[in-house]
This record gives C-alpha cells, sequence and structure tokens, in this order.
C-alpha cells in the first residue's frame, strides 16, 4: 500500500511546464496540473542583447526541492537560452530554504539570445533535482555501479531456490569477483542476516542461536579474507540486507534485544562449507 | 615503576584473598570487547575479529595464544535504544525532502549505513557524488555527505549515556560473566571503543570494587574513548567529529594522541576498523599506522598482564625416612589456580623430578609404575624412598617439580612454565634400617625357611636384628665378631653364618 503511494507521488513530482512565447510577445499556455508558469513581456536588453523574460513558477503540487532543473528550448533553432548548458538547462538553486513549497512561486530571468531578430516559441520543462537524482541513481543501478536490490513490502524477499538468501543477494554475491570459498562464506553471513530480520526476539535460546551462528560466520569471512577487506564485505551484506525501512526496524529490533549479551566464541569449525 | 605498580598489585592480591574473588594463578586471556555507538551485533563481532586479526598479526602467530596460553575473544554487546532507527529516519526524511515522491527514500534507503562508519555504503555514496552533476550537489551533499545532525546523534546518544552513567543492572550477564571468567582462570583485557568505553568504566568499577580483583588481573585499552577516566591506553584521533561532539556536549572527554586524517571511507573518523584499525592511515605524530598503535597497545597490555608471579611450593618441605618408606608430596600455587579452571581450553600438568643419592621414584598415576619423573594432572604424588644406594650412608633426594599450562589452538599445541621452583629434600636413615624379608638355607641341617628381620640402629655403628645386635660398617655388619655376616647391596642384605651353614637373602619391604 505504501508503495502505491509512493508512485502516486513520483508523478507529481515530475514537472511538465510548457509555455510558448511569439514574436517577442509572451503568450501563457497550458502549463501542468502541478505547476504553473508565466513568463513576462520580453524586454530586449541593448547591453546583453538579449530578449529577457522572468519565468514565474507556481508551484500547486507537494513542495519541490531546489535546484529545479529548467529546459528551455525554442522552435527557432537559431536562439538560445544565455547561461543554459547543452541540454537546454538552467538551474535554480537560489530557492529560499533550497525547496518550493506547495503554493510558493518561484522567477528566474531567461535571456534569450535572438541574433536573428525573428520570432520564436521557447518550451518549459522543469524537473525538480531530486528527481534529477533519482535518475542519476537509477542510471547507476543500470550500469551496475550501484547493487540492484529487491525493494519490495516483505521483510524477507523473495527466495525462489529457497536458500535462507534474498535472490538479489544471491546474485550480488555471485557477480563477486573473489574466490568460491570466499563468496561461500558471505553467503553463510547472508543467511544470518536474513534469519535476524525474522527472528522471534521473545526467545533467548533462539537470539543465542543466531548469535553464536553470527560469530561464526563473521569469523568464517575474517578467515578468509584479509581482516580490512572482511570488515567491508560484511558491513556490505549488512547493507544490502536491510535496505528497507522494515527491514531495519526489524533488524533493529533484533539488536536491541540482544542489548546487555555477552556473546562468546563459537567452539568448533566456523564456515559451514 | 611498573614493577612497583606490579609489586603494589601483589601486595594488593594478597590483601584481598578474603575477597570473594581471591586473586588467581590465571592460566589465559579473555579478551572481551565493547562495542561502539551504532553498533549491530555483526558490527561489533566484526571488530572482535578485527581486534583478533591485529593481535595475532602483531604476535606472528595464527593461533589464539599468547605466552602458550589461550586467548578468548568475547562481546560484551551494548546498543542504545534509536540509535539505529534515528539514523535510518535521519536518511530517510533527507531523502524524501528530496524526492517527495518516495522512490530515492525507498529504492536507494541503503545508503543510510554511510553514516554509520563508512565501508561499501560509503564508496557508493562517494561513487555517486562523483557521478553527479555539479548542479546537484547540494542534493548529492545534502543526502549523502555525513550530515552534522548525524555526527551530532551519535555523539547526542554518547552524551545521554555520560549524563546517565550505565549501572551495575545495566552491565547484566556482561557482569556474570566477568565472574565466571575470573573462577574460570582468566586474566581479562577490556577493549572498549567509543560508547563501549562507557561500560569498560563501569566494568573497571566492579572488577576493582565489588569483585575485588586485583588490579594485576586484568587491564583496558581505550579506543575513541567516550569518557575522560582512562584505566589504560587510549587512542584518540583528532578528527574523530563523534567524540569532537561529544566534547562540546559533555565537555569530558580525554585529549586527543593521534592525528589521523580525514579520510572519505569513513568522514566520521570514528569508525574502529576503518579508523582506529586501518593500516594504512598514518599518525603524523608518530608516523605508526594507526593499527600498529593498537597492536602495541594490545600487545603490552598482555604483557603486563602475563607478568604474575605464581608460586609453587612442596609439602612436606623436607622429609626424614626410612628406606623403603613412601611420602606423599602436595604442590600448592600461590595464588591458587582459579577454582573452575577452562578445561576446554587449558590444560595444566604437574612435572615431578627427583635427584639425589637415595635414588627415589614416584608412581606413575597412569602406569602405576616406578620413575625418577612423573607427570600428574592433580597436585599429589607419591614419593618412594626406595631404590638403593651403596654407600651404607644415610641419603637424600630432591625433589622438583613445575606447573606447566598448555592450550590447544588449530591443531598445535603450546605450553609453557606457569611456576615452578617447588623443591622439598628427603633424607633417609641408615640404609640398613628397616624391614627385609627373606629365606636362609642351611647346607648343614641347621634351620632353612623364611627369616625375616626388622633392623634398627641402637648406637653410632651397632644395629639390631632382632635376635642379636650387630656391628656395622659401610655395607658390612657383624655379628659375634665375624660368626654372621652380612652385606648390603641396594635393597638386598645377603647374610652367612658359618657355624651353623646358613646363607640367606633378603629384601627391603616397601612400605
Amino acid at each position: 500500500m505504501e508503495m502505491l503511494k509512493n508512485k502516486s507521488r513520483l508523478s507529481l513530482s515530475v514537472l511538465l511546464i510548457t509555455m510558448t512565447l511569439g514574436s517577442n510577445t509572451a503568450r501563457p499556455q497550458t502549463a501542468s496540473a502541478a505547476v504553473a508558469t508565466s513568463f513576462s513581456g520580453l524586454v530586449y536588453n541593448r547591453t546583453t542583447q538579449t530578449y529577457n523574460s522572468v519565468l514565474t513558477i507556481t508551484n500547486k503540487g507537494p513542495a519541490l526541492t531546489a535546484p529545479l532543473g529548467i529546459f528551455i528550448s525554442t522552435n527557432n533553432s537559431s536562439v538560445t537560452v544565455s547561461g543554459a548548458n547543452d541540454q537546454g538547462e538552467i538551474f535554480d538553486s537560489q530557492l529560499p530554504g533550497n525547496s518550493l513549497a506547495s503554493g510558493g512561486t518561484a522567477q528566474v530571468t531567461v535571456a534569450f539570445v535572438n541574433p536573428t531578430k525573428t520570432s520564436f516559441v521557447p518550451t518549459a520543462r522543469v524537473i525538480a533535482g531530486g528527481q534529477m537524482l533519482l535518475q542519476v541513481l537509477q542510471s547507476l543501478v543500470g550500469t551496475g555501479a550501484l547493487p540492484k536490490l529487491d525493494t519490495s513490502s516483505s521483510l524477507t524477499g523473495p527466495d525462489a531456490n529457497q536458500n535462507g538468501i534474498r535472490d538479489d543477494i544471491d546474485t550480488l554475491i555471485a557477480a563477486l569477483p573473489d574466490t568460491a570459498v570466499q563468496r561461500a562464506a558471505l553467503s553463510q553471513e547472508a543467511r544470518n542476516l536474513q534469519n535476524s530480520l525474522t527472528i522471534d526476539t521473545s526467545s533467548p535460546t533462539t537470539l543465542l542461536s543466531l548469535a553464536t551462528s553470527i560469530d561464526r560466520g563473521v569469523d568464517c569471512v575474517y578467515q578468509r579474507y584479509p581482516a580490512a577487506m572482511a570488515n567491508d564485505r560484511l558491513k556490505w551484506i549488512q547493507m544490502i540486507t536491510v535496505n528497507t525501512m522494515i527491514r531495519s526496524q526489524a533488524y533493529n529490533a533484533f539488536n536491541l534485544s540482544m542489548n546487555g549479551s555477552v556473546i562468546h566464541s563459537h567452539t568448533g569449525v566456523a564456515c559451514d562449507g | 615503576m611498573a614493577k612497583l605498580t606490579r609489586s603494589l598489585a601483589a601486595v594488593i592480591g594478597i590483601l584481598c584473598m578474603t575477597s570473594a574473588w581471591a586473586s588467581n594463578c590465571d592460566v589465559g586471556f579473555k579478551v572481551i570487547f565493547f562495542n561502539g555507538v551504532g553498533n549491530t551485533v555483526e558490527d561489533a563481532e566484526s571488530s572482535k575479529f578485527a581486534t583478533r586479526a591485529a593481535i595475532r598479526d602483531a604476535l606472528g602467530t595464527v593461533f589464539d595464544a599468547y605466552d602458550s596460553q589461550p586467548v578468548l575473544y568475547d562481546i560484551a554487546y551494548n546498543t542504545t535504544q534509536g540509535t539505529l532507527n534515528d539514523v535510518a529516519e535521519t536518511f530517510a526524511m533527507r531523502a524524501q525532502q528530496i524526492d517527495p515522491s518516495g522512490v530515492l527514500a525507498n529504492n536507494f534507503f541503503y545508503l543510510y549505513w554511510s553514516y554509520l562508519g563508512g565501508g561499501p555504503s560509503q564508496g557508493y555514496a562517494n561513487q555517486i557524488i562523483s557521478s553527479t552533476p555539479s548542479s546537484l550537489t547540494v542534493l548529492t551533499n545534502a543526502l549523502l555527505t555525513l550530515p552534522q545532525a548525524v555526527t551530532g546523534l551519535l555523539s547526542q546518544d554518547l552524551g545521554t549515556l555520560v549524563n546517565a552513567a550505565p549501572t551495575y543492572a545495566d552491565l547484566g550477564m556482561q557482569q556474570a560473566t566477568m565472574n565466571a571468567d575470573i573462577a574460570g582462570g582468566y586474566l581479562q583485557l577490556l577493549v572498549a571503543h567509543s560508547q563501549g568505553n562507557l561500560f569498560v568504566d563501569l566494568a573497571n568499577n566492579y572488577l576493582s570494587g565489588t569483585a575485588a580483583i586485583p588490579i594485576a588481573q586484568y587491564a583496558t585499552v581505550h579506543v575513541a574513548p567516550a569518557t575522560a577516566r582512562l584505566f589504560g591506553p587510549w587512542m584518540l584521533s583528532t578528527n574523530d567529529f563523534v567524540i569532537n561532539g561529544l566534547g562540546l556536549i559533555s565537555g569530558n572527554i580525554p585529549s586527543s594522541n593521534l592525528a589521523l586524517p580525514v579520510t572519505t571511507a569513513d568522514p566520521a573518523g570514528h569508525g574502529y576498523s576503518e579508523i582506529y584499525l586501518n593500516e594504512s592511515l598514518y599518525d603524523h605524530n608518530t608516523g605508526l599506522a594507526a593499527r600498529t598503535i593498537a597492536q602495541n597497545h594490545f600487545t603490552q597490555q598482555l604483557a603486563y598482564l602475563d607478568n604474575q608471579q605464581c608460586q609453587l611450593q612442596v609439602s612436606p618441605p623436607s622429609t626424614t625416612v626410612n628406606p623403603g618408606d613412601s611420602v606423599p608430596l602436595s604442590a600448592t600455587l600461590t595464588p591458587a589456580l582459579a577454582p573452575n579452571l577452562d578445561t576446554n581450553h587449558i590444560t595444566v600438568k604437574y612435572k615431578w623430578s627427583v635427584s639425589g643419592t637415595i635414588g627415589g621414584t614416584f608412581t606413575d598415576p597412569l602406569t602405576g609404575a616406578l620413575a625418577p619423573t612423573v607427570v600428574t594432572t592433580q597436585p599429589n604424588v607419591k614419593y618412594h624412598a626406595f631404590n638403593a644406594y651403596s654407600s651404607g650412608q644415610s641419603g637424600t633426594d630432591q625433589i622438583g617439580v613445575e606447573l606447566d599450562v598448555s592450550t590447544f589452538d588449530n591443531g598445535a599445541t603450546t605450553s609453557k612454565v606457569l611456576a615452578k621452583g617447588g623443591v622439598a629434600t628427603i633424607s633417609t636413615e641408615n640404609p640398613w634400617v628397616g624391614s627385609w624379608v627373606g629365606s636362609t638355607v642351611s647346607s648343614c641341617g641347621s634351620y632353612s625357611g623364611p627369616q625375616d628381620f626388622t633392623i634398627t640402629q641402637i648406637g653410632p655403628d651397632t644395629l639390631s636384628f632382632g635376635p642379636y645386635d650387630a656391628t656395622f660398617s659401610g655395607n658390612t655388619a657383624t655379628v659375634g665378631g665375624g660368626i654372621v655376616v652380612f652385606t648390603l647391596s641396594g635393597n638386598t642384605i645377603s647374610g652367612y653364618e658359618a657355624d651353623s651353614c646358613q646363607r640367606g637373602t633378603y629384601t627391603r619391604v616397601v612400605q
């Protein structure tokens, strides 16, 4: 249910504002339901030799985070926007409080360079900074630079092969350039952490058993990796396992239930295999 | 000065013999790791094994042993209500502000781990920052760089602990474990990181106060201490922003003694492994790697603990016995071994030896055989003044005993002498003296058959054989000016009486 709400918010946070200017006269165009915009009339600045207009953005949706990415294009290839990047994008990072509150307005002065002095129709597209950042992160997931993780509402997530480890974590461990025995050690610990999400925290016996398993799992990782790398790998497993708020809350419940305890080193062999 | 301290410790130890936990002659080490703020169980485990790896590397061994004594590692786990949740919620709130759709907060929630001591999540964060257009720097900074709010939150949680210091009740089973370790014969090395120092402070109070444990039996290493009261060497970096933040709150932190560089791997500068056990971060003051400094502290404290003086004594210290008699001997260790020695990891053996003119022997407890050296697991042994000597004079044997402790790890056993120098002296009377059994045979019709003697000394050169007296000199005793002649050879006496044509052979009766 929470995911549906999030998706709903997503559609509101992508802001598309379209307006046109014709023959140096601003004529408001259709704006999205979330944001209303208007350009002031163009004023020619003889010093800069640009046609300047003030773009007013009125936020009718949820608060928007700075910077606002404002993409302005025209139907006249000879007209450009002063200060825009290659994509015709300008940014407004000057929002008070770094956000545009619901119902708030922001104004951006847009300077058009129009050497042929012909008419043009600009189009504006506004994306909140958060959306742009999200796009960056999603692209990094696409390249594999960031892990692709299950973020379902389930504590345990999908485990098709029923090996006690979430499938996406299985995939990520398998993709590591580590040796087979090293990956086996990580899987052993991943299974422990997965168990910690659903453990009965009212059962001291169960808690002790899991704590001992974690002790073995961590020992195994340290036996198969150099110490510094072992610590990194363990934190990585923990991070990708405890990757949603509800998993974090369940994991915290386990850790809290261990408060004040003593965890003895296991006896016997550390690694399962 | 150190010797003086230890001598005082020894004195205190003696004074404390009547306390609940008298001083032990300890035979192993227990490293107890007290974890830092915001640590999960797995984090604490990782820190514990990082400590083990550091100690192993420092000692150049893959064994969990120091000076042939076992080194075991435990975790005294403590966490603060809400710290992990607070940090997670801080991230989620920031992500929600940046992207009200909630997708950022949901799909990339795991990045909150970067707030808690770096690691791979910090690596991801750094990669995002480097891949994001500069126009979004304000957002990536807001989302991913360690926010003041988080260091403040961690510092604040520490401050809360400082202001409402843990009590013995908070130590809970950790207190009971320390008791059990003491009873199990372990010296304790307390290693504390961050908030763990608050609990170690309490543990020191407990050990020195309630438990009355001599200070020579436990030691502490403080890492990023959250309290100014210290009980051993400490490590605190000038760039530990969590402890620095705590200092602003409580004003009660020790002076920093390390100048470790700021690292993007752990911007808070507070991580146990990431900062203080990092072999690539060098202290500007000493030029040493942080891990090397930590290793020095660990091994120095182990050496301090290992410097205990245990003494062994044998009782009775001197005995005079008749030849052939047995003497029960007992070794006494001061201070005593722990009452509930951890026999899963520790083996102790008493090694007895004898030398001297008597040539006495011990009974091997396993085989029952008599031998001049024997190994026992209990402090008792039986000595026999049985073996022969030929001088015909009184003899003396010196008994020696040492107590060896050994541990078994990774398929190898190592051992050391825990205490030695236990000695005893056993003297024997005139070797003729004692009970003898045997028989005589006459070749001219006199008595033939069993014949026993109980020989006592009745004068400087006179023996009583019971029926008659004899004059002895060395190994020869004569009766009636030579009518009967006895010859002593070890534990055998042979006799000849000319007028009765009797020849007899007698052996000593062993008591």
